[in-house]
C-alpha cells in the first residue's frame, strides 16, 4: 500500500526562517539608516517628521493645535507675535497682545476708545493663484470664521461670544480694513496673529462649498482656499504627507526652504530610527524619553521652548464626589509632582498651581506656587471631606503618549491616601466628546491653552458657558468675569485677574500635574528653528 | 528516519502515536509548563505586577526583577506571568464561546435546512466579510475599550469558522447509512443529531478550536497593541508590547522582549499541536511521527 506523507506542517522551519527574515530585514534597515549622510540628506527637501493626526485644514473649524499649526503656513494674517532669541538661531514668540507687529497690515490705528481698529494693508498682493489679496479678502475671512460658530470663531474672539466681541468688519477700499468691536479689547491683536485670523480666498470657498454656519467646509478638510502664506500646499496625502513649496506671492519676507516635507506618523520608533539616522531635519511630537534619549546622540540636539500646555486633572465641579472641595483638594496634596515631572516628563515640563499659565498675560507668580506632595495633609483633608471609601473615574484617551503612564502613577498614589481610581480609557472620539460636553468625573489630558490668562479664566469659570467643561460656577466669580470683559487695559485687569485666581485656588478644580515643555529634535545641521503657539515652518532651515 | 505509525483510529494506537511524536509531546509539555506558570506563578512570586516603584524605573534583568522592571518600576516578571493570564485565558474564552456558539448554529443549520440553513449562512458570510480586528473594533468603539468588548468581537468573528465546517460535516454524516437507519426505527431528529451526529463532529470542534486559540491569542494581542484591548494598568502581553516599543530603541528591550517571547512561544506550541492533532485525527488515519 502507498503511503502519502501528509504535509508535516514544518513549523520550525517556517519560525526560523521568519526569524531570519526579520533580522535580516532589521540588519538591512539598520545599515541603510546608519548609510544616510550628509549630502543624501542635502540632496532630499527640508523634512519634518510629525507625530500629528491631520483631520482638517480649516482653521475656522477646527479645533486641535496641530491641525492649526499646520494649516496655519498656508494662510498669511493682519499682524503677527514678535520673536525673541532664546539660544543661537532659536526664536519663540512672544506671547504678549501688546508686542505684535505688523504683518499683513502695516499699521493699525485705535479709535472709539479701543472698540475700533483700523487697518492699513499692503498694496496689490495676491493669493498663490494670482486672485487679488485685499481688504475685501480680510473682510470675508473674519466673518466667515466668525459665521462658521465653530473653534475658530471661539478662539478669534477669546471666548467672548455672547455677545460677539467682533460687531462688524468692514472693507471701504482695497488696502483698509475697519475691524469693529463691542467691547474694547486689545487681546483681539493676539487672536488676529493666529490661525484664526488667517486670510482665505473668497472665490475658491465660494467655488467649493461656500460657508455655512455651524458646519465644516467638507473640501477645506484637505485643500486649502490657495495661499496667502509663505507656502503653498503642492501634495497632500491625509495621514501620510504633504510637501510644501515656496509661495512666489508671498506678501513678506519669503520662506528658507524652497520645499518642505512633512511626514505625518504616530509611530515613535520610527520617528526614533529616522530623528537618528538623519532622514529627518526636526522631528516633532516624540514623547519626553524618546527626546531624552536622543538629546544625548550625536545625532540630534532638543530645542526646548515655553508652552502653554498643562497637564492636568479635570474634574467635574457638580459630579459625584468631585463636587467636595475638600476632596479635591486632597487629591492635589496626593500627587507625587516631582517624580512625574523627573521620571515621566524627564525633566522637560515644570510645576505651578493655578488657572493662569507661567508666563501668559496675568500670570502672578506669588498668587500660584507650586503645590507639594504632602500624604498626610491630604489624609486630613480626606477625612474632613466626609467622604468615605472614595472611587474616582479617571478617564484618559490612551492613545496620547505618557497619559496611561500617569494615570498608573496617580492610581498607586491615589490608593495610598485611600481612594480607589478606575482608569476608564476612552477613543480618541468619544474622549473629546464626553470631556467638551463635561459628560465625565475627572480627565487627565494635556491641555492646550491660548496664553492670555484673561480668556483662560473666562473660558473656565463663566457659569454654564458651552466652554466651561468642568461645570465651574464658583458663588462671587460672575460680577469679576463681567468686570473683567469690560475692562481693556492689562494693569487694570490683574487685580481682577487675582481675585478670580483667589477664587480657583480656593476650590481647588483641577489638578496641574505640571507644564509640558514644547520640545523639537532637530538635526545640528539647522540652522534656524522658531517656536510659537502655530508653528511657522517658513523660518526653519539647515 | 522517518516512522509510520499502525494504521488506526482506535484510542489505544493514538495514545501510542502521541507518545511516541517528540514534537507534540514537546509542544504538549511546553504548553502545560506555560499554563501551570500564568496560573500559579502570580500566586507565587512575591511582587505585586501593579506595584509602581519608580527608585527601580526600567531596570534591566537582575536577581531581584528577573526580567527587570518597566517604565514605572514595576516588576516585569509579574506582569508578564499576569499578562500570560490574561492573554490566554482570553484566548480560551473566545475559542469556547466560538465553538459552543457555532457548534449549536452549524448543527441547525445542517440539520433543519432550508430557511434556516440560508439564514445562518448568509449571516456567518457576513461576518466573515469583515476581518477579525476591523470587527473587534467595531465592538470595541460600541461598547468600551477593554478585554470584555475584544473577546465579544473575536468570539462573534470565530464562531462562522466553526459552524461552516460543523454545517458541511452534518450534512455529510447525515447522509450515511446509519443515520438513515436510526431514523427509519423512529429515532427523534434531536437524538439523531446529538446521539448520532454529534460525536463525530468532536475531533473537528477540537481542531477548530486548536486553530483559533493562536489565531485569538494574536488578535488580542493586536487590539492591545492598538490600546482598544486592556486598559492600564491591567497586564496583558500585546499591551506591553505597546507600551515598551519606545523603550526598545533607548537599550530597555527587555520591556519588549520578555512579553514578545511569551507570546511566540504560546502560539508557536498551540500551532504545533493543532498541526499535529489535525494528522492524528485524520479519519484516513496516516500518521507520521519522527523517531
Amino acid at each position: 500500500m502507498t503511503r502519502h506523507k501528509p504535509p508535516r506542517g514544518p513549523i520550525w522551519h517556517r519560525t526560523a526562517l521568519g526569524v531570519t527574515l526579520v533580522l535580516f530585514a532589521t540588519a538591512a534597515s539598520a545599515c541603510s539608516n546608519s548609510g544616510a549622510t550628509g549630502s543624501a540628506a542635502a540632496s532630499r527637501p527640508f523634512t519634518v517628521n510629525w507625530a500629528a493626526n491631520i483631520t482638517s485644514l480649516d482653521p475656522a473649524f477646527t479645533c486641535p493645535g496641530d491641525e492649526n499649526s499646520f494649516a496655519s503656513n498656508f494662510y498669511g494674517r493682519l499682524v503677527k507675535l514678535s520673536t525673541r532669541e532664546i539660544s543661537p538661531g532659536v526664536t519663540a514668540a512672544v506671547p504678549d497682545p501688546s508686542k505684535v507687529e505688523p504683518d499683513f497690515a502695516t499699521k493699525w490705528d485705535v479709535s472709539d476708545g479701543g472698540k475700533t481698529y483700523t487697518f492699513t494693508l499692503q498694496p496689490g498682493k495676491k493669493f498663490a493663484n494670482g486672485d487679488p489679496l485685499d481688504a475685501a479678502a480680510v473682510k470675508y475671512s473674519i466673518e466667515r470664521t466668525v459665521k462658521m460658530g465653530a473653534c475658530g470663531a471661539t478662539s478669534l474672539q477669546l471666548g467672548l461670544t455672547k455677545p460677539a466681541l467682533i460687531s462688524s468688519v468692514e472693507a471701504p477700499d482695497p488696502t483698509t480694513v475697519v475691524l469693529r468691536l463691542t467691547q474694547a479689547y486689545p487681546g483681539i491683536l493676539y487672536s488676529l496673529a493666529q490661525s484664526r485670523g488667517s486670510i482665505y480666498d473668497p472665490k475658491e470657498i465660494e467655488a467649493n462649498g461656500g460657508v455655512q454656519p455651524n458646519t465644516p467646509n467638507q473640501w477645506l478638510q484637505s485643500h486649502t482656499a490657495s495661499s496667502s502664506g509663505p507656502y503653498v500646499l503642492a501634495e497632500y496625502v491625509p495621514g501620510n504627507h504633504a510637501t510644501l513649496e515656496r509661495n512666489p506671492n508671498y506678501y513678506g519676507t519669503p520662506a528658507l526652504e524652497p520645499t518642505v516635507r512633512v511626514n505625518f506618523t504616530t509611530s515613535v520608533p520610527t520617528l526614533q530610527v529616522q530623528a537618528q539616522s538623519g532622514e529627518a531635519d526636526v522631528t516633532l511630537g516624540l514623547p519626553p524619553q524618546a527626546v531624552n534619549n536622543l538629546s544625548t546622540q550625536s545625532c540630534c540636539k532638543v530645542v526646548t521652548a515655553e508652552s502653554p500646555t498643562p497637564v492636568t486633572v479635570s474634574m467635574n465641579y457638580q459630579g459625584p464626589l468631585t463636587d467636595n472641595a475638600k476632596f479635591r483638594e486632597a487629591l492635589t496634596y496626593a500627587v507625587p509632582y516631582s517624580d512625574i515631572i523627573k521620571k515621566v516628563a524627564y525633566g522637560y515640563g515644570d510645576s505651578y498651581y493655578g488657572p493662569v499659565i507661567p508666563g501668559m498675560a496675568g500670570y502672578n507668580q506669588a498668587l500660584e506656587p507650586a503645590r507639594s506632595f504632602d500624604p498626610g495633609k491630604a489624609k486630613q483633608l480626606l477625612a474632613e471631606s466626609g467622604v468615605s471609601s472614595p472611587t474616582l473615574d479617571l478617564m484618559i484617551n490612551p492613545t496620547t503618549p505618557g497619559v496611561s503612564e500617569i494615570a498608573t502613577l496617580l492610581q498607586s498614589a491615589w490608593q495610598q491616601i485611600g481612594v480607589t481610581v478606575n482608569i476608564d480609557a476612552k477613543p480618541p472620539a468619544d474622549f473629546t466628546t464626553l470631556f467638551n460636553q463635561g459628560k465625565y468625573q475627572s480627565a487627565l489630558l494635556y491641555e492646550n491653552s491660548i496664553p492670555i490668562g484673561a480668556y483662560e479664566l473666562r473660558k473656565k469659570l463663566t457659569c454654564d458657558s458651552a466652554s466651561n467643561n468642568q461645570h465651574i460656577c464658583i458663588p462671587g466669580t460672575m460680577p469679576l468675569l463681567d468686570q473683567l470683559n469690560n475692562t481693556a487695559d492689562p494693569a487694570a485687569q490683574q487685580p481682577i485677574i487675582d481675585a478670580l485666581v483667589h477664587k480657583w485656588l480656593e476650590n481647588s478644580p483641577t489638578i496641574i500635574l505640571y507644564r509640558a515643555q514644547f520640545t523639537a529634535v532637530v538635526r545640528p545641521n539647522v540652522k534656524h528653528f522658531a517656536y510659537a503657539p502655530n508653528f511657522r515652518l517658513a523660518d526653519w532651515s539647515r | 528516519m522517518v516512522a509510520v505509525a499502525a494504521e488506526s483510529p482506535i484510542a489505544v494506537s493514538r495514545r501510542r502515536i502521541v507518545k511516541g511524536d517528540r514534537v507534540l509531546v514537546a509542544a504538549l509539555s511546553g504548553l502545560a509548563v506555560i499554563a501551570v506558570a500564568v496560573v500559579v506563578g502570580p500566586w507565587l512570586w512575591h511582587y505585586d505586577s501593579n506595584a509602581v516603584d519608580l527608585a527601580a524605573q526600567l531596570s534591566p534583568p537582575s536577581i531581584d526583577h528577573p526580567l527587570g522592571t518597566d517604565n514605572l518600576g514595576r516588576d516585569l516578571l509579574a506582569r508578564v506571568l499576569l499578562g500570560a493570564q490574561t492573554s490566554l485565558g482570553a484566548g480560551l474564552v473566545v475559542v469556547l464561546a466560538g465553538a459552543v456558539l457555532g457548534s449549536v448554529t452549524g448543527l441547525l443549520a445542517g440539520a433543519l435546512g432550508g430557511v434556516v440553513d440560508s439564514v445562518l449562512t448568509w449571516l456567518t458570510n457576513s461576518i466573515l466579510c469583515f476581518p477579525s480586528i476591523m470587527l473587534a473594533m467595531a465592538v470595541v468603539m460600541a461598547l468600551k475599550p477593554g478585554i470584555p468588548a475584544v473577546v465579544i468581537g473575536l468570539s462573534i468573528h470565530s464562531f462562522p469558522w466553526y459552524m461552516r465546517t460543523i454545517r458541511g460535516e452534518v450534512m455529510r454524516i447525515a447522509a450515511q447509512d446509519f443515520v438513515k437507519s436510526t431514523n427509519a426505527i423512529g429515532a427523534t431528529q434531536m437524538r439523531i443529531l446529538f446521539r448520532h451526529i454529534f460525536p463525530h463532529l468532536v475531533s473537528t470542534i477540537v481542531l477548530q478550536m486548536a486553530a483559533v486559540f493562536g489565531a485569538a491569542v494574536l488578535s488580542l494581542a493586536a487590539m492591545g497593541f492598538l490600546g482598544m484591548g486592556a486598559q492600564p494598568p491591567t497586564a496583558e502581553l500585546g499591551a506591553m508590547i505597546t507600551e515598551g516599543q519606545q523603550f526598545f530603541l533607548t537599550g530597555q528591550w527587555w520591556l519588549v522582549a520578555f512579553p514578545g517571547l511569551v507570546l511566540l512561544v504560546a502560539v508557536t506550541l498551540t500551532t504545533i499541536i493543532a498541526d499535529r492533532a489535525r494528522e492524528l485525527l485524520d479519519p484516513r488515519g496516516e500518521y507520521i511521527v519522527a523517531d
